[in-house]
C-alpha cells in the first residue's frame, strides 16, 4: 500500500476517522453462503462502493490548516482478503493509516467458533489497540446496521471518554460472550488508556433500513444515515465541512450513483425532521451555495440553488419537541433486548394453511 | 434506461387504519421496486415523523407535507370545501401544482371526489368522472391472464345520463387496453333485463349509443347474475348501482369464507376435509379479497387519482400504491383523453 510521506506523517492531526468496511465502505452481501463465496472471489475492480463513500473519504482526507486527518479501517473480513482489499483502496485513491482484518482462519483452527461470527470482542480489541498508536484528536466512527457496530462503537466511545469503568466493561464483555483471552486483552488496553479521548459522532449507514429510532437507546452521538450526502451535511452543520466539500460529495453521487434532486432534498428533510440539522444550517448553506460552487464542485449548473430552494420548501412546519435521552446507555439491557429479539425471530413460524 | 422520476402523493390520514397502515405501506414501498418512484406523505407532520422514526424506510424516497387537519370518515363530504388545508385536499393540490404525479387516499370517498373536482379537470370529451373497481372472476383475460373484471362507475356520482354511460364505457375500454393489455375489451351494460328496450330510460338510451360506437366491443345488456361469471371485461352502470354491486361482491366473498369457518368448527370430518383444502381455500381467499387489488382509479380526470378501500390495511394500500405507479407510468389520463376524442 502507498505510504504517506514523512512530512505528512509529522503534521498535527485535526481529526481521526475510523471506518468499518463491508456495508459501510463496500457494498457487500454476506447474508448467504453463496454471497460469501461470491464476495471472496470478487476482483478488486468488481467490488462496488457504498454511494458517496469514496467522495466523502476524499473530503475528510483533505488537509485543514496544515493539519492532517487519520483514517483507519477495521473490517470483519478475513485476513486472506488483505491484498484484494488493499488493491481496491488503491483503485479508489484511498490510503488508510491502519487497516485491520479479522483472523478468521486462526479462530477456526483454534475452535473459537463464536469468535468467527461475533464482532464485539474482535472490534473492540482492534479499536483499543490502534487507539494507543494514534495521537490525541477528536474521533468520528463509521459503521452500519448489519452487525453490532453501533453498540461496539458506543462502548469504545464511552471507554476512551472515561464514562465506563473496568468492572462495567467486564460485565458487558461477559454478557456479549467474548472469549476470556480476548476479554483480558481488552481489559488490559482499557486499563492502559492514558488520556481521555473524544468521539464526536458515530455514523451508522442504514444498509438494512433499520428504523432510525432503534439506535436512540445508545444516545444522540449515534447518527443513522442512509447515504454519505447526509454525513457530509452533518459535517457541514458541525462546521467540519464547507459548502464546497458538501457539493463535491453530491457531485460525485450524481455522476457515479444516479442521485438527483429528489434524493438529496428528501435526505436533507429527513435530517431536519430528526433534528440532526436545524433550519439555520439550511439558511447558511443557502447563502453559501451558488453557481460558483456548482462549477467548482462539478455539479450541474444551478443545481445547488435548486436544491436549497426545494429543501426550504420542504422544511418541517410542525415538529415534535426534541427527543429526550437519559444516558448513559444501559449496555447490558441493550444486549439482552437484542438477544431476545433474535430468539423471537428464530421462533416465529408463519402459518401455512387457511385454517392453521 | 432509467424511467423518469415520479411522485405519488399519499393522504396519510385517510381511512380507518390511518395513519399507521398507510405509513407502513409507504415505508415498505420506499425500500423496494422502482428507485425512481418517490412518495409525499401528507398529514400531521409530527405523527408521520414519529411513525417513520420507528419504522424501517428509505428517507431518500419519502418526504412529508404537513396538513393541519383531515376529514373524518363519518364527516359530511362537503366539509372538505369549507375547511382549509385538509390532508385530502393538500394531496390533490400537490398533484394539481405539479409536485406529484398521482394522488392516493383511503379516506372519506365523498371528500376525495369533491377535492378532485376542485383541483383537477375532466379530460376533453368527458362529461363526468367514474370510479372504476375491479372484482375477481373465474375467467382469465389479456396477456397477463388477469382474473379481474372492471366495473364502473362505483360511486363517483349517483346517477348518469346515457351519454355519461357511453363515456364510462369508453374510459373502461381505454383502461382495460392500457393497464390490462386487452386488445378488444368486451363491454356489458348492467340492467334489470337482457332486453335492450327494457330498463331505465338512461340505460336504454345508452344501449343505442354503445351499439353504434365503433370503438366499443359492446356485448349488450347484462343482468346481475352475469357479473361474477367474468364474461365481460368491462361492466358499465351508474354510480349508485355500481356502489351497491361492488359491496355485494365483497360481502359475498366474506360470507363464503365465514361459512367455511363455521363448517370447520362443527364436525370432525368436515374439519379434516377443509384442512385438506386449506391451501386451495387460501388461494381463493387471496383472489377475492379487496386487499389484493387495493384501489379504484377515478377515470376521466386529467390526473391519476386512486381511491383505496377505507378499510385498507398496509397490504391493501401497498397494492393501491402499485396501481397508482402503474397508472402514472402508463400515462393513463392522456390515454383516456385520446380515447374520448377519437
Amino acid at each position: 500500500m502507498a505510504k504517506k510521506s514523512k512530512k505528512s506523517k509529522e503534521m498535527p492531526v485535526w481529526h481521526i476517522f475510523r471506518w468499518d468496511l463491508d456495508k459501510t465502505y463496500l457494498k457487500t452481501d454476506f447474508d448467504s453462503i453463496r454471497d460469501l463465496i461470491k464476495t471472496a472471489l470478487q476482483k478488486p475492480e468488481d467490488k462496488q462502493n457504498v454511494p458517496g463513500a469514496v467522495a466523502l473519504l476524499r473530503e475528510i482526507r483533505r488537509e485543514q490548516d496544515e493539519r492532517r486527518s487519520i483514517l483507519t479501517f477495521i473490517s470483519g473480513s478475513p485476513t486472506q482478503m488483505r491484498s484484494v482489499l488493499e488493491k481496491k483502496f488503491e483503485l479508489d485513491g484511498i490510503t488508510p493509516d491502519a487497516f485491520v482484518l479479522k483472523p478468521t482462519l486462526e479462530n477456526i483452527l483454534k475452535g473459537r467458533f463464536k469468535a468467527v461470527r461475533g464482532q464485539v470482542g474482535y472490534k473492540l480489541e482492534a479499536l483499543l489497540r490502534i487507539h494507543t498508536d494514534t495521537p490525541d484528536a477528536p474521533e468520528t466512527l463509521f459503521g452500519d446496521d448489519a452487525e453490532q457496530d453501533a453498540f461496539i462503537y458506543s462502548v469504545y466511545a464511552d471507554l476512551i471518554g472515561g464514562a465506563l469503568d473496568l468492572d462495567q466493561l467486564r460485565d458487558i464483555l461477559v454478557s456479549a460472550e467474548v472469549y476470556a483471552s480476548t476479554m483480558q486483552r481488552i481489559l488490559d488496553y482499557a486499563e492502559d488508556l492514558e488520556t481521555e479521548g473524544h468521539v464526536d459522532r458515530i455514523f451508522i449507514n442504514l444498509e438494512r433500513r433499520s428504523p432510525p429510532g432503534k439506535f436512540l437507546p445508545l444516545g444522540p452521538r449515534i447518527v443513522p444515515i442512509v447515504n454519505y450526502f447526509q454525513a457530509a451535511l452533518v459535517f457541514y452543520a458541525d462546521r467540519t465541512f464547507t459548502a464546497e466539500n458538501v457539493a463535491r460529495v453530491a457531485a460525485s453521487m450524481i455522476q457515479l450513483d444516479d442521485y438527483g434532486l429528489h434524493e438529496f432534498a428528501n435526505s436533507f428533510q429527513d435530517l431536519l425532521r430528526r433534528r440532526v440539522l436545524t433550519t439555520e444550517d439550511v439558511l447558511r448553506l443557502e447563502q453559501e451555495v451558488g453557481n460558483d460552487i456548482d462549477a467548482a464542485a462539478g455539479l450541474p449548473p444551478g443545481f445547488a440553488t435548486k436544491l436549497a430552494a426545494r429543501v426550504r420548501a420542504l422544511a418541517p412546519q410542525s415538529q415534535s419537541p426534541p427527543r429526550e435521552w437519559v444516558g448513559p446507555p444501559d449496555y447490558l439491557e441493550i444486549l439482552e433486548a437484542d438477544r431476545a429479539m433474535k430468539e423471537a425471530v428464530t421462533e416465529r413460524k408463519s402459518s401455512s394453511g387457511f385454517f392453521s | 434506461m432509467a424511467e423518469r422520476p415520479i411522485t405519488i402523493a399519499v393522504d396519510a390520514m385517510g381511512g380507518y387504519n390511518a395513519p399507521n397502515d398507510i405509513i407502513a405501506a409507504v415505508a415498505q414501498a420506499s425500500q423496494r421496486g422502482d428507485e425512481n418512484v418517490f412518495f409525499s406523505l401528507v398529514g400531521d407532520e409530527r405523527v408521520i415523523s414519529e411513525r417513520l422514526y420507528q419504522t424501517g424506510h428509505n428517507p431518500e424516497r419519502i418526504h412529508i407535507v404537513h396538513a393541519d387537519s383531515f376529514v373524518e370518515m363519518a364527516e359530511p363530504a362537503g366539509t372538505v370545501l369549507s375547511r382549509e388545508s385538509t390532508s385530502v385536499e393538500m394531496t390533490c393540490k400537490l398533484v394539481a401544482d405539479g409536485y406529484a404525479d398521482a394522488m392516493l387516499t383511503a379516506g372519506n370517498p365523498g371528500a376525495a371526489v369533491l377535492s378532485a373536482n376542485k383541483h383537477f379537470s375532466l379530460v376533453p370529451g368527458a362529461h363526468r368522472a367514474a370510479l372504476a373497481a375491479v372484482f375477481p372472476t373465474p375467467k382469465t383475460r389479456g396477456p397477463q391472464l388477469d382474473r379481474f373484471s372492471l366495473l364502473l362507475d362505483v360511486g363517483a356520482s349517483l346517477r348518469a345520463s346515457s351519454e355519461e354511460l357511453l363515456d364510462f364505457a369508453l374510459m373502461g375500454t381505454a383502461y382495460a387496453r392500457i393497464v390490462k393489455g386487452i386488445d378488444e375489451p368486451k363491454v356489458g351494460l348492467l340492467s334489470n333485463s337482457p332486453e335492450p328496450t327494457l330498463g331505465p330510460k338512461e340505460v336504454v338510451g345508452a344501449y343505442q349509443l354503445l351499439q353504434d360506437h365503433p370503438e366499443i366491443n359492446f356485448q349488450g345488456m347484462i343482468e346481475g347474475n352475469h357479473i361474477p361469471r367474468g364474461e365481460h371485461d368491462v361492466i358499465v352502470c351508474e354510480g349508485y348501482v355500481g356502489d351497491v354491486t361492488i359491496k355485494l361482491i365483497e360481502g359475498a366473498g366474506d360470507a363464503a369464507m365465514e361459512l367455511a369457518r363455521s363448517a370447520y368448527e362443527r364436525h370432525l370430518h368436515w374439519r379434516l376435509g377443509l384442512r385438506l383444502l386449506s391451501s386451495g381455500l387460501k388461494k381463493i381467499k387471496t383472489a377475492i379479497e379487496f386487499e389484493e387489488y387495493g384501489g379504484a382509479p377515478l377515470l376521466g380526470l386529467d390526473q391519476v387519482m386512486i381511491l383505496a378501500h377505507p378499510k385498507s390495511t398496509s397490504r391493501a394500500f401497498s397494492n393501491a400504491l402499485r396501481l397508482a405507479i402503474k397508472n402514472v407510468r402508463a400515462e393513463l389520463p392522456a390515454a383516456i383523453a385520446g380515447a374520448m376524442t377519437e
